[in-house]
């Protein structure tokens, strides 16, 4: 694992965030209107979701529950921070903002409230 | 241990890859992401492959007429990239498709907008569907000769 990944709740909500992402370009008219023109059918969407929930229960419950809140607000719960920018809302956090947990969890945009990657 | 099948030339945007010696589908997609990784398109590979494998398993990304799509928008790519590879051998790719001689990689950092990413895929799939730019490519000399193809078809934007 990468040391942008620095724990196992962050690199699981990470692949969590990919499948949710997925999902919705696999189910959404936008997504499925491009499939259609592309002759690409997805047989296996009920696969995708059940390995979806099997990796949500692996969730620490704090961490599940928080990011299926932020999910609900949001399409994406989590951003990435290039430069120090949330890329959900396009805020500058400040130096701190990655600290204060002591490193060992992850970390909420105080702007936007969606979980932040630091990469 | 990834094995290079062939020099690849990156640029900011392309990467072209003129010989796979590789024929199953997941060792590929390994190899590919790998080869995305060091061009520093992708920040973590095994997450990427992951996801392109769950992506084949919701529906196979083979377009017909021997090429493949497989795509993935990720918290673990860093910049967009598409990777093109020829295969003359072919890829068993799935069960019920004619085996694939050219694999179009797209990947996209989870930020790219919807609109976007799927003007992209477009874009790439007319590059592999349209029967003059797929034989031109699989005709390509080299990885340079393949890139600018893609330049020209306006799939590397």
């Amino acid at each position: 694992m990468s040391a942008a990944v620095r724990t196992t709740t962050e690199a699981t909500l990470a692949h969590l965030h990919d499948l949710d992402q997925l999902l919705a370009e696999l189910t959404q008219p936008g997504g499925r209107a491009l499939l259609k023109r592309l002759g690409l059918e997805t047989p296996g969407l009920g696969r995708v979701r059940s390995q979806r929930e099997r990796l949500a229960a692996t969730l620490d419950a704090r961490w599940r529950q928080s990011y299926e809140r932020v999910h609900a607000r949001y399409p994406r719960a989590i951003a990435a921070v290039r430069a120090q920018v949330c890329t959900g809302c396009f805020v500058t956090l400040p130096p701190t903002a990655r600290g204060r947990a002591g490193g060992h969890e992850p970390t909420v945009c105080q702007g936007c409230g969606r979980i932040l990657l630091w990469v | 241990m990834i094995v290079i099948p062939a020099a690849p030339t990156a640029t900011a945007s392309t990467l072209c890859i003129p010989e796979l010696r590789t024929r199953r589908r997941d060792t590929v997609l390994v190899d590919l992401v790998e080869l995305a990784r060091q061009a520093g398109a992708v920040r973590d590979a095994p997450p990427v492959v992951d996801l392109l494998k769950t992506r084949e398993r919701a529906g196979a990304t083979a377009l017909g007429k021997s090429v493949a799509l497989p795509h993935g928008r990720s918290l673990f790519v860093s910049r967009p990239l598409l990777v093109i590879a020829r295969a003359p051998r072919g890829i068993e790719w799935c069960e019920d498709a004619e085996p694939v001689r050219l694999v179009l990689l797209v990947l996209g950092p989870s930020e790219t907008p919807d609109d976007v990413w799927h003007a992209r895929l477009a874009r790439v799939a007319a590059l592999g569907r349209l029967q003059r730019h797929r034989q031109r490519l699989m005709g390509a000399a080299d990885a340079d000769a393949m890139r600018a193809l893609a330049d020209e078809a306006g799939a590397s934007s």
